[in-house]
């Protein structure tokens, strides 16, 4: 039974290879897909023994826990319905390679959620990364691999600190299963050190700020169902990173916790600010996962700090989590559904609004749930984080409709698994959250609370429609760097002429080259000449040294 | 019998000299009976190696020693370190014949290439088994003159420029060599490779001696091993044919060069007179800069060829680099890249000639969108590239995986950053080829369709890559280069 | 048979072979290899006998102290003997080929071929001064009109200058032996040194210039003018036997003097002089060897650089030196033949020697260009080959006197040699030009090939067999340590 955690990930891994030589088509991607998924969601019921395989990697242990469990269900909901999206992209020219980035994009994000020791959830966590790449650029061109090269930049800063931070603890417990890590961490010189490097390796995948540029580039230039995994699926990763490998209630971190509390706070307020001038609603979604996986990061900043509980956190870090992976999903995916009449424009709009706290939404038992575990002043902060996520998704509905939308008609089933995915985003909390949070959201100052801040943004925003607003560039912080970089490139290029040391090498090695003239000289010694004369002196100049030597 | 048995080692080194011998004297006239012969030698070694392999598992170290000069033996003995190297070599040999005959299909002068490079195997048997610093000496230069026909056999007069080059460098390597090995020999008489080393009793009377002498050696081995400064003959080599490449970047020479390395910091000096004498610092640092300078230079590298050799000179310090900081952890990870290394260049070796023998691509930016045109050479030079950069699951994250632990548990927390700025150097220099090859469009578009490389080369290439992959993903597996590592280090460290 | 008999055997069958291919007036090459068969098989059947007692003595005509001629065959002697009979063999079976359309040249050769062979056997088994100067005398007389084999008019330059010098070094040399004579009143070797009375005058300027006269005759470096044009002249097989032997000769020559019957005359300055001219030799002679342009100069530079190695024993003057030296002397002989008639089987095929016009020899000629690339590792002294346990014996010996500035001489010259062999070698590896020319010569036979081939494989074998054949040198007779 739980060879079937191995299953997962194998599975697509296969399918991967299968497409890498061709004998896949969109048809065996779905089927693939699905089959994993049902495969996943069996362990989400069945929830298996955990499953050890020493023989792998450096000893891979897996296993779901209480967050996973969520997350793999979420998973086996939203990579399925994304795939069925993707349809033509698997086919064509270019299929092979979407296939093969896409496959080994779903491995890792499934192995990640299950591998519970440090080598495997990086082999995945990297795997899961890398072959994301390929999605966000798949559709070439300047803005796809502008987008590549920040995500990639930041992915392999990200990584980098990782493996120190990943040396630094295995230096002290060999390959650490993540039981072990609290006893890791109560044993090292450095907790702070270690501590410090995975929390910054983790807030890379999470966006949070000023890490989350990738993320407005990537999400635009990426297909449509890639996005859709992207903000759902991969993002998450960092999330089960920092609960896994960073000891909770550790007293060392706490100064860094109370750092990514603040980043957290921070970009919840002005990733949804900045998102709410987007131009283009697929960036404005992105802005609005920065947003959300802010206010993610508050209660894993308390937990990790230890200022509250992991006990009562975990529960409801997961319930948003979970929400949030599916209500994203389903929205990406909606950009291809707006135009496909007003039955759909409507259930876009109650998941939209779900995500800001519409009452009787999942997203509002999310919010609850959130504000309930949080001591003052968070739970203010977090209602009225609710008014700048109402501003935000009220840009993504405006943009959308503005959109003129390619039009084409999506399949049945296409639409059935998105809707699925919606209908999940929607109930998922109701499920999850525990009765007291209910109580909470039903009654009348939860809805209140609710309302409100939905209607005052609505307002501001009916305000401002006509307005001309300021714009920001996408990716905010990139261009300038980008500038700075270039002209000090172009200032090097100046200065020194090139960059490249072999130039330097080779004035160097000119500069010493023996002379001319030194050769030519060494050169008429060998010549014939006068040599008998010369034999003749060098004879009795021999024989008058020997015999001075001699006596 | 027991003799026989106990002679493996020469066995091992005979099945490729006389399959050399029998190559060069048969001639162009008989290429399908060379093949056979070539591939047969091969395998039988390979069959050696595996009763070898079992023997010294269990514990049986084989020695046969010929008396060569007064007072000096020709020693051959396989140890768990020699058999490290010789299964890399033997299995990769293989490897690279089968490509090799592929590649060099219809070309001129092919019985003497392949019995040069069957010399040069032997002559990394030789080293991989030598007993002591003289036998070394003797197998480490037959290599050097073997290998030199096989640089220059395109015959250009950029061959012959690579090839002098070559020489001029190695050449001058073994004279440094071969006068440590000298000095050595004067100090402390004929000794035997002796696990933890057998210099200790000199470090009172002549501490000056054995650093300088201890230079002398690393010196001219470095020269093997491609240390900066001294590395200079490997980018130029690359001109040699694509199997060349593997053999000189994986299969021998510049393994030679660190294996020797090895060598001499455990069995001749031992691991606490290197600390003592203060030279473990000082090689971790020649390691280091070795490391970034390589990986630097590669970054502007325009040739596919030469940016893998640059990627050598970087990769192979790590070997030295993991001895240097002599824990048992550091020495896993070093060591195991001897394998790892191997593995992942010989894929991407085998993938440059792959792009060039089939398209005529050599350089870097002719490669656009070639993925689509040869997607499994393309998957296999992936698998190589993120190896090197030290993603897992493939065998180059192990062996970063242990340097950085034994650097942590040395306290030697700047070697930690320099294995990060090579993963990011390394991931500088070929992600931008990944990205080409993958995410490009092609240059002409009238070129569609799936052309692969020719069967011979492609399955020589998927076979590398897929081990490259496996020596990490199954790491934990008991007859992993990972797993014998660690037995290997475990017998060093506790004797 | 007693083994007394065979050293003289040694010296009078190859006078007699050479009496009767006089006589018979046609050449007989079948005689010449018969001769150098039996030379070989004699001087095999010395080994035993040798390595048991150290040394066998023959004497010639009965005679008693001190008019004895005795015929004195060591474990120097005997490996001089050795190396002269292998090469012996090869180069007679490289004529036998080289020579079989020529009769007047191969008439000549096969006559004055067994006399040179005689007199050497001669020189290496005499044991006083004055016979030593008369075997001296022969070989150079022998060996010169072998250098006008070459062709009409070709090296008749090389030869007189040749003729000159060795006739100069030969008077020198004599001159020296006079006043010893007149000073200890007797010549042979093992009397000398005792008879000799402590550091006159009249002594050391005997001593000064028996020396001088030998550095002559083996040119070392300020006397090498006349080599290069002989020896690059002359046909292959005579090169051969005069840089494998002839010089090869005076340098042994040297050896045994400085270690027996001068020791009591030398000093450690003197001995660095002569170190001294070696490594001038070795440096400057690679430096040239590697700045010639056509094959056989390359050559035969190569043959005054590697004649410095053996001087190298006379600074250090201990056992690993003493060794190293005579061992370079027979890795270097079988080297140097070989690569001579290697060269020779290059120059047949293309019909001249120049380096810049060679390309596209591979194929016909891969067997010469194997043993001359396998020459080429014991020249460089590369493992595993003769040369290089030679060097490895010298540079021990450096170490151990603490003369480090032979080891690095050592160091460099094995560099330079790398230099010019590869040089060579790479012209192997070159593409050829596109429109290949006519070649006028011929494809060389298999036996012209192979002699050569035999001949380097000898060098490297030498390489892994030193153990017995060191022992059998043993130590210097009168050596310091």
């Amino acid at each position: 039974m739980s060879m079937l955690l191995m299953l997962i990930p194998a599975l697509p891994i296969l399918l991967a290879l299968a497409a890498l030589s061709g004998q896949i088509g969109r048809h065996g991607a779905n089927v693939g897909v699905m089959l994993t998924s049902a495969l996943a969601l069996l362990v989400v019921l069945l929830d298996p023994a955990p499953l050890a395989l020493p023989w792998l990697l450096l000893g891979t242990h897996l296993a779901l826990d209480e967050l996973s469990r969520v997350l793999l269900f979420c998973a086996a909901l939203l990579w399925p319905a994304a795939t069925l999206a993707a349809g033509e992209l698997f086919a064509g020219r270019d299929g092979r390679r979407f296939g093969m980035s896409w496959l080994f994009t779903m491995a890792g994000n499934l192995g990640m959620l299950l591998s519970q020791d440090l080598a495997s959830f990086y082999l995945c966590f990297a795997v899961m990364t890398f072959s994301a790449y390929g999605l966000v650029v798949h559709k070439a061109g300047n803005e796809a691999f502008r987008a590549g090269r920040v995500y990639l930049v930041l992915s392999i800063f990200g990584e980098s600190l990782l493996l120190a931070g990943i040396f630094l603890l295995a230096a002290e417990g060999g390959n650490p299963a993540v039981t072990d890590i609290p006893e890791v961490f109560a044993g090292m010189d450095r907790p702070q050190l270690a501590g410090s490097l995975l929390m910054a390796g983790f807030a890379v995948k999470m966006g949070v700020i000023p890490l989350h540029v990738w993320l407005p580039l990537a999400h635009p230039a990426a297909p449509v169902p890639a996005s859709a995994v992207l903000s759902g699926l991969l993002v998450k990763g960092g999330l089960v990173g920092w609960l896994r490998f960073l000891p909770d209630q550790e007293t060392a971190l706490q100064t860094a916790a109370d750092l990514l509390l603040i980043l957290g706070l921070t970009g919840a307020f002005a990733a949804a600010l900045v998102g709410s001038l987007q131009q283009r609603p697929k960036t404005v979604l992105a802005y609005s996962t920065v947003s959300q996986m802010g206010l993610l990061t508050v209660p894993v900043a308390l937990v990790l700090g230890g200022r509250a509980e992991t006990q009562t956190m975990l529960p409801l870090i997961a319930l948003f989590a979970g929400h949030h992976a599916l209500a994203k999903g389903a929205l990406f995916l909606s950009v291809d559904h707006w135009h496909g009449g007003r039955w759909r424009q409507l259930l876009i709009v109650i998941a939209a609004l779900g995500i800001a706290g519409l009452p009787l939404t999942g997203g509002l038992v999310a919010k609850a749930a959130l504000k309930s575990a949080t001591a003052a002043p968070l739970p203010l902060l977090i209602t009225l984080s609710s008014i700048t996520t109402s501003l935000l998704l009220l840009r993504f509905l405006q943009q959308l409709s503005a959109d003129p939308g390619q039009g084409n008609r999506l399949p049945a089933f296409v639409t059935a698994a998105w809707g699925l995915v919606l209908a999940a985003a929607l109930l998922l909390p109701w499920v999850l959250a525990d009765p007291t949070v209910l109580g909470y959201a039903l009654s009348g100052a939860g809805l209140r609370d609710a309302v409100w801040p939905l209607l005052l943004a609505l307002g501001v925003a009916l305000m401002l429609r006509r307005r001309r607003l300021p714009t920001i560039p996408e990716g905010d912080l990139v261009a300038p760097i980008e500038c700075a970089l270039r002209h000090i490139k172009a200032l090097l290029q100046r200065s020194i002429g090139a960059i490249d040391p072999q130039d330097l090498q080779q004035r160097l090695i000119a500069s010493v080259r023996p002379q001319r003239r030194f050769r030519v000289a060494l050169a008429r010694w060998s010549m014939t000449g006068e040599q008998q004369s010369l034999a003749a002196v060098a004879i009795i100049a021999m024989v008058l040294l020997l015999l001075l030597l001699l006596t | 019998m027991s003799g026989l048995y106990q002679a493996m080692p020469l066995w091992v080194l005979l099945s490729s000299l006389l399959a050399a011998a029998v190559i060069l004297a048969l001639g162009e006239d008989h290429p399908r009976l060379r093949i056979g012969i070539n591939l047969a030698a091969a395998l039988l070694k390979l069959v050696l190696v595996g009763v070898m392999l079992l023997g010294v598992r269990a514990g049986h170290e084989f020695l046969l020693r010929v008396p060569l000069m007064p007072g000096i033996d020709l020693v051959l003995h396989a140890d768990a370190l020699s058999m490290l190297f010789i299964s890399l070599s033997a299995l990769l040999w293989l490897a690279t014949t089968i490509y090799a005959i592929a590649y060099l299909e219809d070309s001129p002068n092919r019985a003497r290439f392949f019995g040069f490079f069957s010399l040069c195997v032997a002559a990394t048997m030789g080293i991989a088994t030598a007993g002591n610093l003289f036998t070394f000496f003797l197998f480490y230069e037959m290599l050097t003159l073997s290998t030199w026909p096989l640089v220059v056999h395109r015959g250009t007069e950029k061959a012959m420029r690579a090839g002098r080059g070559y020489l001029w460098y190695t050449l001058g390597g073994s004279a440094v060599l071969l006068l440590g090995i000298v000095l050595l020999h004067g100090l402390a008489g004929s000794q035997d490779f002796v696990a933890g080393g057998t210099l200790e009793h000199l470090v009172d009377s002549h501490p000056l001696a054995l650093t300088g002498i201890f230079l002398l050696l690393i010196g001219g081995m470095g020269v093997k091993a491609a240390l900066a400064p001294v590395h200079g003959w490997l980018p130029t080599a690359m001109v040699a044919p694509a199997p060349v490449s593997a053999l000189l970047h994986a299969v021998a020479v510049v393994k030679a060069g660190a294996f020797g390395i090895v060598r001499v910091v455990y069995d001749v000096y031992g691991i606490n007179l290197m600390q003592d004498l203060g030279l473990a610092q000082l090689l971790a640092i020649m390691a280091s800069i070795t490391i970034i300078y390589g990986s630097l230079r590669a970054i502007w590298q325009t040739d596919l060829k030469r940016r893998l050799a640059y990627s050598t000179v970087s990769q192979v310090s790590y070997i030295a680099l993991g001895i240097a900081l002599a824990n048992p952890l550091a020495s896993i990870g070093g060591l195991v890249h001897l394998v790892h290394q191997g593995l992942m260049k010989i894929t991407l070796f085998f993938c440059a000639g792959c792009y060039a023998e089939t398209h005529g691509i050599h350089a870097i930016e002719d490669l656009d969108g070639i993925g689509r045109r040869m997607p499994w050479t393309t998957a296999m030079f992936t698998l190589g590239a993120l190896g090197m950069i030290g993603l897992p699951p493939l065998a180059g994250f192990i062996s970063k995986w242990y340097l950085g632990l034994g650097a942590v548990a040395a306290g030697q927390f700047w070697v930690v950053g320099v294995l990060l700025a090579s993963t990011v150097l390394n991931a500088i220099y070929f992600l931008p080829i990944l990205h080409r090859v993958w995410f490009r469009p092609p240059r002409d578009e009238q070129t569609e369709g799936l052309a692969e490389a020719a069967p011979g080369l492609l399955g020589p290439t998927l076979f590398a890559g897929f081990a490259a992959l496996a020596a990490g993903l199954f790491a934990g597996f008991d007859w992993s280069p990972l797993a014998w590592v660690e037995l290997l280090v475990e017998r060093e460290y506790s004797p | 048979m007693r083994p007394d008999v065979l050293p003289v055997m040694l010296v009078f069958l190859p006078f007699l072979a050479g009496l009767l291919q006089f006589i018979a007036g046609r050449p007989a090459p079948r005689l010449g290899n018969v001769l150098v068969g039996v030379n070989l098989l004699l001087v095999l059947a010395l080994i035993p006998g040798v390595a048991d007692e150290g040394a066998i003595v023959a004497n010639l005509g009965g005679w008693s102290e001190p008019l004895a001629i005795h015929l004195l065959a060591d474990g120097l002697a005997l490996l001089m003997l050795l190396l002269t009979a292998l090469l012996a063999v090869a180069v007679s079976l490289y004529a036998m080929a080289a020579w079989r359309d020529q009769h007047h040249d191969a008439l000549r050769f096969w006559t004055l071929w067994p006399l040179l062979l005689g007199s050497l056997n001669a020189l290496f088994l005499s044991r006083d001064l004055f016979n030593i100067y008369v075997t001296l005398e022969l070989v150079t007389l022998a060996a010169i009109p072998l250098v006008l084999l070459a062709g009409p008019g070709k090296t008749v330059d090389a030869a007189l200058r040749y003729l000159l010098f060795a006739l100069l070094g030969s008077l020198i040399y004599l001159a020296g032996v006079a006043l010893l004579y007149a000073q200890a009143g007797t010549l042979d070797l093992a009397l000398l040194a005792d008879a000799l009375p402590d550091s006159t005058l009249a002594g050391s300027l005997g001593a000064s210039l028996i020396i001088v006269g030998i550095l002559i005759k083996a040119a070392i470096l300020p006397f090498h003018v006349w080599l290069p044009a002989a020896h690059g002249g002359a046909p292959a097989a005579v090169s051969a036997i005069l840089s494998a032997l002839v010089v090869k000769a005076a340098a042994y020559l040297l050896l045994r003097l400085w270690s027996g019957p001068l020791d009591p005359l030398v000093t450690p300055a003197a001995g660095q002089l002569l170190g001294a001219l070696g490594a001038l030799a070795i440096l400057f002679g690679s430096w040239q060897a590697f700045r010639q342009e056509r094959l056989k100069l390359v050559v035969a530079y190569s043959t005054v650089a590697q004649l410095g190695y053996m001087l190298l024993f006379f600074p250090m003057a201990v056992t690993a030196a003493w060794q190293g030296a005579v061992y370079h002397g027979l890795a270097h002989g079988l080297a140097k033949g070989a690569l001579f008639l290697a060269a020779g089987n290059i120059l047949l095929y293309l019909g001249h020697d120049r380096l810049r016009e060679m390309r596209g020899i591979d194929r016909p000629l891969a067997v010469s260009l194997l043993a001359f690339g396998l020459a080429g590792v014991s020249i460089m002294g590369l493992p595993p080959s003769g040369g290089f346990t030679a060097k490895w014996l010298l540079l021990t010996a450096s170490v151990e006197t603490g003369q480090w500035w032979w080891t690095i001489t050592l160091l460099l010259g094995g560099l330079l040699a790398a230099a010019y062999v590869f040089r060579v070698l790479r012209l192997a590896f070159l593409q050829p030009p596109e429109n290949v020319p006519d070649r006028p010569g011929m494809v060389p036979p298999p036996l012209m090939a192979w002699s050569a081939t035999v001949l380097a494989v000898l060098a490297i074998v030498l390489g892994v067999v030193s153990a017995p054949l060191l022992e059998l040198l043993g130590s210097p007779v009168g050596g310091s340590e």
